[in-house]
């Protein structure tokens, strides 16, 4: 579940977000390689409509939890008497975004066992698209849930491309995942782009402004304070160096960020830098692909299992396992570690088409809403092994009346 | 007022209607799985530890499920082995394995209630063993 703001990089001091510092994209981690200067173009400025960020606006607010696995995500197989169970879960804050190309290493998997049909367990985005690539691949598939797709967690995340959001620390995933992390990521953007341009935008790109009353300055990453002890001695991650980043691995599909030119963009900030980023709206994503899983003959049955000695009762006798977070309970799987992120949705702004970070707090314009998320400043620390899914309307609150406030002096046309 | 009484006694031919039901044809097991202690007890948990999320009736929410209703359909025919087990493990959901044995089986013995079983002399006992060979709504 991608939860991150599209501009984070992980490689970068994830406290220095407090200070509006953090200004780097996803993919160009410094002044280097990939950050392009911005295109003049004199006298002219963008033209872009405001955010109406207004408490009032608020329509919903969501709590998600997203299933860290320090090692990366659990995609081994497993036998279980005469069943064979495939693992596809515990993508972090990744899952959106790497959903297609893990799909297609789970079902790899499933088509090594020559089955004519598989069962998947979990109907959330890994849960979908495993079962679409299966089909893809020719076998009968039907998708065994307690939720349909729009009561998932799934849609309860940011819903960005964040592929290397909370996907694993650096040491427990070993050198190798790197290797597998960009195949599954290159594969998933491959696939999204046949999304693009379709009617009700199921993927798009949208341009994204990072405001800061201070210039930008690219900082590497500090140690981390003595004594504090890391994931080996305590079996929790303890600061945001441990976290994996594996995004320039991908620098050259992934669009760069521009700095601004001072008085060229409609907001008031001193230092604006541009970047593009591409994110899914919900609705219309999921409905694509639940059409898709429907034509071609895919079934839903709404059920929930309690024991994973449960699965052998299926009449598949491959099983793709993609339970999210819940594999914690379900699979009995421990080294699940939630992190919770919360959103607020404020009413749809069809007129607004960008997204924009400023003081711990992003926004964008998505088609079901306009989404609120604050953070503070702690890096992928923030939200880890809370798994508490009550909404907390006054961080939704506060985080709206940032964006309202970047909003003073902004210059309409 | 014609109609309102007419509603009363609507009403009233329906309480006696579902009462006749009730000792026509009992379903589930016999009584004596729970007492009502327990369950009275399980209600002052619930009400600390996971009416926050799944509501002070039971009915859940668009993200939180109900645990009435559907989830007797999602638990029919399982061992309460199983299902206190979850709930130990995984609730509440902001503090895992938080509630102790006797407040686990409470709740356990609340939800039974709340999903049409009736209260006995016998309490639920905390021991997987002895909820295994005990089904949820059987």
């Amino acid at each position: 579940m991608p939860f991150d703001r599209p501009f984070d990089r992980r490689r970068l001091l994830g406290h220095s977000l407090a200070a509006g510092g953090l200004m780097s994209l996803t993919g160009c981690a410094g002044a280097g390689p990939g950050v392009a200067s911005a295109a003049k173009v004199i006298g002219r400025r963008e033209v872009l409509m405001p955010m109406r960020a207004s408490v009032d606006r608020i329509t919903d607010i969501k709590v998600c939890l997203r299933p860290f696995r320090p090692q990366g995500p659990r995609l081994d197989a497993e036998r279980l008497g005469d069943t064979l169970v495939i693992h596809n879960y515990g993508h972090g804050g990744s899952g959106w975004s790497l959903s297609w190309g893990s799909a297609e290493v789970a079902v790899a998997k499933a088509a090594a066992a020559l089955p004519d049909r598989v069962a998947v367990v979990g109907c959330g985005i890994i849960g979908l698209t495993s079962a679409v690539m299966a089909q893809r691949a020719g076998m009968q598939v039907t998708i065994y849930t307690k939720e349909v797709f729009s009561r998932t967690r799934s849609v309860r995340a940011n819903g960005s491309w964040t592929p290397d959001s909370r996907i694993a620390l650096t040491q427990p995933a070993g050198e190798a995942f790197g290797a597998l992390w960009e195949r599954m990521a290159r594969f998933s953007w491959k696939s999204f782009r046949s999304y693009l341009g379709l009617p009700g935008n199921p993927v798009d790109f949208s341009d994204s402004y990072r405001l800061s009353d201070r210039p930008h300055v690219e900082r590497e990453e500090e140690a981390p304070p003595p004594g504090k002890g890391d994931y080996a001695s305590t079996g929790m991650p303890q600061d945001s160096s441990e976290f994996a980043s594996y995004s320039e691995r991908i620098e050259d599909i992934t669009p760069a960020v521009e700095t601004m030119e001072p008085g060229s963009t409609p907001f008031a900030a001193p230092y604006v830098r541009r970047g593009s980023n591409m994110f899914f709206n919900f609705a219309s994503y999921g409905h694509y692909l639940m059409q898709e899983f429907l034509e071609n003959g895919g079934k839903i049955e709404i059920r929930e299992f309690h024991e994973p000695g449960e699965l052998a009762q299926l009449k598949e006798k491959v099983v793709i396992n993609c339970p999210g977070y819940a594999a914690r309970d379900w699979w009995r799987d421990a080294t699940l570690i939630p992190v919770r992120g919360q959103t607020a949705w404020l009413i749809p702004q069809a007129e607004v088409h960008y997204g924009l970070y400023t003081n711990n707090v992003s926004a964008l314009s998505k088609t079901d809403g306009l989404m609120i998320q604050a953070f503070h400043g702690l890096g992928d620390m923030e939200g880890l092994g809370n798994s508490s899914e009550l909404p907390d309307r006054a961080e939704s609150e506060a985080a709206v009346a940032v964006i309202a406030k970047a909003f003073a002096g902004f210059r309409q046309g | 007022m014609a109609m309102r009484q007419g509603r009363m006694i609507v009403i009233a031919l329906g309480g006696l209607l579902g009462a006749g039901a009730v000792t026509a044809a009992p379903e589930g097991p016999p009584p004596g799985r729970y007492t009502a202690e327990q369950a009275a007890h399980g209600a002052e948990v619930y009400a600390q530890a996971c009416a926050m999320c799944h509501k002070a009736d039971l009915s859940g929410d668009f993200d939180t499920p109900a645990l009435v209703g559907r989830f007797a359909r999602n638990w029919a025919g399982g061992d309460l082995a199983s299902l206190a087990g979850y709930l130990h493990r995984a609730m509440p959901a902001f503090a895992p394995g938080s509630l102790s044995a006797a407040d686990n089986v409470a709740v356990l013995a609340y939800l039974l209630q709340a999903n049409g079983e009736a209260a006995g002399p016998r309490p639920l006992p905390e021991e997987p063993a002895a909820l295994k060979a005990m089904r949820f709504k059987p």
